[in-house]
């Protein structure tokens, strides 16, 4: 296999706002055809460095490249226009004077009448909008908006698509769907999309590869299993998905020793035996068997349909949680039989505080 | 978020560096009267308002308080009862009053005030019927005075009510949904309810409806000095021709100014406060009640009496008058005079939308803490009379005018003669401060519709900025462009003391002509001025009734 050019090469990014620091040396590259996700919570940074890609902000230091060409550096700052990548705005920023049609057309100003119509027409049938070509914006619900938005953005076959919260402003119950769509149709078109969110169900549903952004640091940039089960960080794994953190120390063989007994991390070679530690417990890895002899009781469940997420006590201050399908209908106070199942087991070094 | 593109791209810093300058240096231009007019009012040379205080100040005092009191309720109860009716009852006609209320609206309160005097006058056709009919004459019975306090009330009243009932009509249909109902499940009847729930919280809209009310009369010059009451609008222009004082006017102005900017207060109070009473976004049906038997008719008479009174009867004056006139009516005199006032207004309109559009992308592309003071002092002059606001200019101007002329006649020996104060520069200046606002707030919510992430998306797609310009922001403001031009025009030709004051010698426009003749009691001949001021005021009533059914039919 030849080795590809990078999509997108981002090689110690800062950013400021008002002088305000807004992003801190983030390095990330991206494999051409993959979707990569910025996720995070809102002010960590995500869309300033998405909109830096686009050259909407300008760069403090660093460079940014996509397929080998510096887009921003310290003396550089391509144009916005000139750097032929696509992008979907969290409001679509549709055009309300133009139909569909013509916005989907925008971008397509240099083609000709008869391939641009083509191409109107292919995006316009891949995302079954083709009778709504001649309605106006205000006039087509906001799922559909959305979606020519995306389509109005890969128009002109950008080598590069970036999407800014694309599914904030829709009802919850259509974003998932959306979401599902949206990877097919970027797949089936072998776009190169990067997409930012603060929604950790969006980023599995849509990603390849997923980085975790906090206060403007780059947490972690991996696919969305090692990010669930393999998180680098504390924050990575409160961030995303329900998470338990068990206290233990490190014992001389460097596996982990806590009140539920001992557990052989997958990072051991780091920690220092004696250490104080923090073990991650998914309410997955946490398996519920009649025939098990550890159980703890149930101080709390919650229903979520197909399943029940009991949370358990440990101890005076410890608690872990446990997905158990709903048939297994058990009352608060109960005790609950347990195993656990991890094939990764995750520890966390405890801060030092400064 | 961080989204000024325009900034991020160094070739346009300066520009935008230019546009800050322009913006800075129009905004003192447009301050200048203002500040022309109250600095006079710490003149040491006060023997002029001395003598004012000792003869006429109390008389100008009571007579404009009245007037603006009367004004004040009348406008309140009639525009009140109009919106209660309309929005939360239901009775025959009431989706023709919802808009035929705005009516009165489209006639200045000078031109009403002409034909109620011709039909209310001692010569006029009821008092000439009821003499007639009962064999009395002069003397003999009690007939009203039309040309009196109560007079002036009930005109500006008539005209003036529609701003009452927009705000408060707007006011009940928000709040019905999200509180009226809670009222009615707690077990509150329909009457009890719109007294203890919808009428307080609609209290913030009433009062702003009732500030403009009052404004307009503070400003209104017309009316009062064709009825021959004494008032400060009446008072500065004859302290400033008779006594020909300058500094006496101003002081003049500058109490009026305090009376008026005190009402512009309470109304942007009352605005804040109403924000917070709209706690729902949702609409819904309004459940309106079905007035039957005598409350059905006496909703008919009420609501119908308005618009007669307000609107048809004057209209119908107007125009028997203009057709018992003949051929005479339309004289090359009036073909002329139309062609005077539309260039004007439309020179007019122009020329004001260009400062509005500088001062709409302005504000767009500094999000900067100053920019606040600027558009405040930009948007004063809507509240200022047109009697303050002419002198205002017209001070300023002469002054201007004879520095330059006695320079140039010292330096090159020719006279430059009124240069400013006397062409139609003194005209638009005024214009632009009393129209401005008017003009920047259309522009303004135009480019509010554009996104700034609309401008990214058409950059993603390689567009430029000019390219931006012509394919994104025109087409989407042309709109709004087109309305701003129209409400300037439409105000232009309605204007009527700062043209008096202000027009070039033997210009006349719509309004002059009207007043001229009405004040050499040729109140027959207005007719034609009259009903062409009145067919273009129509325009603006008919923007606002279609904005009026277009939130019916959402609710529909």
């Amino acid at each position: 296999m030849t080795r590809q050019t990078l999509a997108i090469e981002i090689n110690d990014v800062s950013a400021h706002y008002d002088k305000k620091p807004i992003l801190h040396n983030v390095t990330l590259s991206q494999e051409q055809g993959e979707i990569g996700c910025l996720l995070g919570p809102s002010g960590c940074g995500k869309t300033t460095l998405l909109r830096a890609i686009a050259g909407l902000e300008k760069i403090s230091n660093g460079s940014i490249s996509v397929n080998g060409r510096v887009f921003s550096s310290n003396n550089i700052h391509l144009k916005t226009e000139e750097r032929n990548v696509g992008m979907v705005f969290q409001d679509f920023a549709l055009f309300p004077h133009l139909t569909i049609a013509e916005n989907v057309g925008f971008g397509l100003r240099d083609w000709s009448a008869p391939d641009r119509n083509a191409r109107i027409n292919e995006l316009l049938q891949l995302v079954k909008l083709e009778a709504h070509s001649e309605k106006y914006p205000h006039q087509i619900s906001g799922g559909q908006q959305q979606r020519v938005a995306l389509i109005r953005a890969m128009a002109p076959r950008p080598q590069l698509l970036l999407l800014d919260e694309p599914f904030s402003s829709l009802d919850s119950s259509l974003r998932e769907e959306l979401a599902r769509d949206i990877r097919e149709i970027l797949k089936k078109d072998h776009c190169t999309a990067l997409l930012v969110t603060h929604d950790h169900h969006e980023a599995f549903a849509m990603a390849d590869r997923i980085a975790v952004i906090d206060q403007g640091v780059l947490q972690q940039w991996d696919t969305p299993y090692a990010i669930y089960h393999q998180p680098s960080t504390q924050f990575v794994a409160e961030f995303v998905g329900k998470s338990a953190l068990i206290e233990g120390t490190v014992e001389s063989d460097q596996r982990v020793r806590t009140t539920l007994g001992l557990f052989t991390p997958i990072n051991k070679e780091r920690l220092t035996p004696g250490n104080a530690v923090k073990l991650l417990l998914r309410p997955d890895d946490v398996i519920h068997d009649d025939l098990s002899e550890l159980k703890f009781e149930i101080v709390d469940r919650a229903f979520r349909g197909s399943e029940y997420l009991y949370t358990l006590t440990v101890d005076d201050n410890q608690q872990i949680y446990c997905l158990v399908q709903s048939h297994h209908n058990h009352a608060i106070g109960e005790y609950l039989r347990i195993y656990f199942d991890m094939d990764d087991v995750v520890v966390f070094e405890k801060k030092i505080q400064a | 978020m961080p989204s000024c593109l325009w900034i991020a791209q160094d070739g346009v810093k300066h520009q935008l560096m230019i546009l800050r300058l322009v913006m800075v240096l129009l905004t003192f231009v447009l301050a200048t009267p203002l500040i022309v007019i109250v600095s006079n009012l710490v003149d040491p040379n006060g023997e002029v308002l001395s003598h004012l205080i000792d003869t006429v100040l109390a008389e100008y005092l009571t007579n404009s308080f009245i007037i603006m009191i009367g004004v004040g309720l009348g406008t309140v109860i009639l525009g009140v009862s109009a919106a209660w009716l309309t929005s939360m009852c239901q009775f025959p006609g009431r989706s023709i009053f919802e808009w035929a209320l705005l009516l009165p609206m489209a006639i200045p309160a000078y031109i009403i005030a002409y034909s109620y005097t011709g039909l209310l006058d001692f010569a006029g056709p009821i008092q000439t019927f009821l003499r007639d009919t009962f064999n009395l004459s002069y003397g003999d019975y009690y007939f009203p005075e039309i040309r009196s306090l109560g007079g002036a009330i009930s005109m500006l009243t008539l005209v003036l009510f529609p701003y009452v009932y927009l705000l408060a009509r707007a006011a009940f249909i928000n709040q019905s949904i999200c509180v009226l109902d809670v009222s009615r499940t707690l077990g509150y009847g329909p009457f009890r309810t719109f007294k203890t729930v919808a009428l307080p919280l609609a209290r913030p809209a009433i009062i702003a409806g009732a500030s403009i009310a009052m404004m307009e009369t503070l400003a209104d010059y017309g009316t009062v000095e064709y009825f021959g009451i004494a008032t400060f609008t009446t008072g500065i222009l004859r302290t400033w021709y008779g006594l020909d004082s300058a500094v006496g006017a101003s002081q003049l102005a500058s109490i009026l100014l305090i009376f008026v900017f005190s009402l512009v207060f309470l109304e942007q109070y009352s605005r804040r406060h109403a924000r917070y009473h709209h706690t729902s976004q949702r609409h819904q049906a309004i459940d309106r009640i079905p007035l039957l038997g005598k409350a059905k008719v006496s909703a008919i008479l009420f609501c119908s009496a308005l618009v007669a009174f307000g609107f048809l009867i004057p209209a119908a004056q107007f125009l028997t008058w203009w057709i018992s006139l003949g051929s005479e009516a339309i004289s090359s005199d009036y073909l002329q005079l139309i062609t005077h006032s539309v260039e004007l207004a439309l020179i007019s309109a122009l020329f004001i939308l260009a400062v509005a559009v500088i001062f709409a992308y302005g504000k767009r592309l500094n999000k900067s803490a100053w920019m606040n003071p600027v558009m405040r002092i930009s948007s004063l002059g809507y509240a200022m009379p047109g009697t303050v606001v002419a002198i205002g200019v017209l001070i300023p101007l002469t002054w201007f005018d004879n520095s330059l002329d006695s320079f140039m006649r010292e330096t090159f020996d020719i006279s430059t003669g009124l240069l400013l104060s006397g062409s139609l520069a003194g005209l638009l200046f005024a214009y632009l401060i009393r129209f401005l606002t008017l003009s920047l707030q259309t522009v303004d919510s135009g480019l509010e519709r554009i996104k700034h992430s609309m401008e990214e998306a058409a950059k993603t797609m390689g567009y430029g900025h000019r390219e931006i310009l012509t394919k994104i922001h025109l087409p989407i403001l042309r709109g709004s462009l087109l309305t701003a031009i129209l409400m300037v025009f439409v105000d232009v030709l309605k204007e009527l003391p700062a043209t008096l004051v202000l027009r070039p010698f033997d210009f006349n426009t719509l309004a002059v002509k009207a007043f001229e003749l009405a004040s050499d009691e040729r109140l027959m001949e207005t007719a034609p001025y009259a009903l062409t001021i009145v067919a273009v005021g129509i325009v603006p009533v008919i923007f606002l009734s279609r904005s009026i059914t277009k939130t019916r039919d959402v609710k529909s």
